[in-house]
């Protein structure tokens, strides 16, 4: 069991040091296969670990991540975050602070489209400090909402992590979509009570109401674009998509969009677009592969059962459990990205909380919220590095700036753990027990 | 052969691959949208769309992964790592870069030896194809990327030996 613990302990400082993070995984697996044969020369070794990858990547709901992440790349090169946000803006241009408002609701629709907070910083980042600057806002206020509401792109269905989740813990990817949505609006409501606190204290412009006329006309540019969360979520509630299918047709739908109805771009960009997915995805998929591969390894070797005994002396409360947990995947955030930090601990950690009575959608929802504040935090906050240049506030300022949404996010953190229905509770009643 | 034709060569098999996999990703994309098109506009229930999609997959991922190698896009926690100067980083990516060197050495063993345990083993609608040529693909890519990382490791030695000069200035990749 030692031996097990050290190789665990033995990958995290492989990866902290820079060995890339899906070979650090590979490479511990193949240290602990060898330990658990007896030889790390014996072929079954070797095979173990090559079977494993494999395996574990000839998954068909696995498709879903690269068919999300070229919805992505489309909607924000097709024009449509343009149109989604000039629409969102209008409705609520006149609160005061309306374009806080219509920052965090326009992130909220396009988490609805594309499931990647970079995404989402990168793509209606660019648009919505440009507005809030026109405008009258000050930089670091826009900046700041700007890179909080992104990370309501993780949560909102669909979401590339909750799919990364629900594979490597063989959960329902569709319950964990429908499961996202309390939490992803919760939120979005929180941001937008302190956009509104923040408007009043330091009078923020509104503006006057949009002509009805403006209205109908900036919907009808936006109708296009605010369906695809429809045709996602709804399709995979009725049955009509699986998630892997629902994720083809919002790339599909992207490309229609972009290619035929907008005309932002031609077919030389959409290969580049395709090209650029194409190693996105390999990059995530070479994690998944050896990931679980570290996964079994660490199951053979018993150490969430090791871990689970440990955490009993401590406590017997599935609440405690997860606020202690919760602490743990605040510093894993500091300094590994979301979706690899999930791969890796869903294997180690998912067997304890199941064991404390934990449900593996409530477990998986949490999880993802927690380190999903990874992304604002240094020193590898990628939302931050993402937004340095669209925002032009430098990136200690930013990580400071967005430091009372981090603390708000927590919050919601916690509501999720003390009261587990309101992720169960939508999943239950659409999608049954 | 020169170095710069080597050089030459190599970068061919590159945009090879990288075309081969994009292909298998376009490919994968619409055999998808075929199967929701077979089952909704046709109203045909067929087994092979999903099969063909998940080992146009599996081929295109292993294929992008040495792609992602030869352009060192994968994820890497570098924070302390690009603090470092410009000949210390090299030997870390070099070190780096034997450890992932005998790791697929080892790997490709294991991959060699599924090919033939799995041989024979058909998959269910394209009975043609067997589980043991998608380990010969992976084989393939695990040779891609053995070849990349070598790459790697000379051009860290390099870096090693002249110092930034042989960046071009630029500093370590």
């Amino acid at each position: 069991m030692i031996v097990y613990a050290t190789l665990a302990i033995g990958m995290i400082v492989l990866i902290c040091i820079g060995m890339p993070v899906g070979f650090g995984a590979g490479i511990v697996s193949v240290l602990g296969a060898g330990y658990f044969f007896g030889d790390l020369f014996d072929p079954r070794t070797s095979s173990m670990i090559a079977r494993l990858a494999f395996a574990k990547i000839d998954n068909f709901l696995l498709l879903a991540i690269p068919f999300f992440l070229l919805a992505g790349r489309l909607m924000n090169t097709g024009g449509i975050t343009n149109r989604l946000f000039h629409f969102v803006s209008l409705s609520v241009r006149p609160f005061k602070g309306g374009l806080g408002h219509a920052n965090v609701l326009a992130s909220m629709i396009f988490a609805g489209m594309s499931g990647s907070a970079t995404a989402d910083a990168v793509g209606l980042g660019t648009v919505e400090m440009k507005a809030m600057l026109d405008n009258g806002y000050d930089r670091e206020f826009s900046a700041a909402i700007t890179a909080a509401s992104s990370l309501i792109g993780p949560i909102i269905p669909p979401s590339i992590a909750l799919v990364a989740y629900g594979v490597q813990a063989e959960v329902s990817v569709g319950k964990l979509f429908v499961a996202g949505i309390v939490p992803g609006l919760l939120m979005a409501f929180a941001f937008m009570a302190y956009v509104a606190y923040c408007a009043h204290r330091y009078n923020y412009p509104s503006g006057a109401f949009a002509p009805l006329r403006e209205l109908l006309r900036a919907f009808a540019h936006g109708f296009f674009p605010l369906m695809t969360p429809v045709i996602i979520v709804g399709g995979i509630y009725a049955g009509i998509f699986t998630p892997t299918e629902a994720a083809a047709v919002a790339a599909f739908y992207a490309m229609f969009l972009g290619l035929l109805v907008y005309r932002e771009y031609g077919l030389r960009h959409l290969w580049r677009e395709i090209r650029g997915t194409m190693i996105d995805s390999a990059v995530i998929m070479l994690i998944i592969a050896f990931t679980s591969s570290f996964g079994t390894v660490m199951i053979r070797g018993q150490i969430p059962d090791a871990l689970a005994d440990l955490l009993a002396t401590m406590t017997s409360d599935p609440t405690i459990l997860l606020m202690l947990f919760t602490c743990f995947w605040l510093v894993v955030g500091f300094f590994m990205a979301q979706t690899p930090a999930i791969l890796i601990l869903t294997p180690i950690l998912l067997p304890t909380a199941m064991e404390y009575g934990v449900d593996p959608v409530h477990f998986g929802v949490v999880m993802t919220l927690a380190l999903t504040l990874g992304l604002l935090t240094p020193p590898v906050g990628m939302v931050l590095y993402a937004l340095v240049r669209v925002t032009g506030v430098t990136f200690e300022r930013l990580a400071l700036l967005s430091l009372p949404y981090v603390i708000i996010t927590l919050g919601c953190v916690l509501l999720l753990i003390l009261f587990p229905e309101l992720v169960l509770f939508l999943p239950r009643h659409m999608m049954g027990s | 052969m020169t170095q710069s034709t080597l050089g030459r060569w190599i970068d061919r098999l590159g945009k090879l691959i990288v075309f081969v996999a994009m292909i298998g990703f376009t490919g994968m994309l619409l055999a998808t949208g075929a199967q929701v098109v077979f089952r909704y506009a046709l109203q045909i229930s067929v087994g092979w769309t999903e099969e063909l999609a998940r080992v146009l997959f599996v081929l295109s991922m292993f294929l992008g992964i040495a792609v992602a190698i030869r352009e060192r896009e994968h994820i890497v926690v570098d924070f302390l790592f690009k603090k470092l100067p410009v000949r210390a980083r090299a030997l870390g990516s070099l070190v780096f870069d034997v450890a992932i060197l005998l790791f697929l050495i080892w790997l490709l063993r294991g991959a060699a030896r599924m090919a033939e345990v799995m041989w024979d083993s058909s998959l269910i609608a394209m009975t043609w194809l067997t589980n043991g040529h998608l380990y010969v693909g992976e084989c393939f890519a695990i040779l891609l990327m053995m070849l990349y990382v070598v790459l790697g490791i000379i051009e860290n030695a390099r870096i090693l030996r002249f110092g930034e000069a042989a960046t071009g200035g630029e500093g370590d990749r």
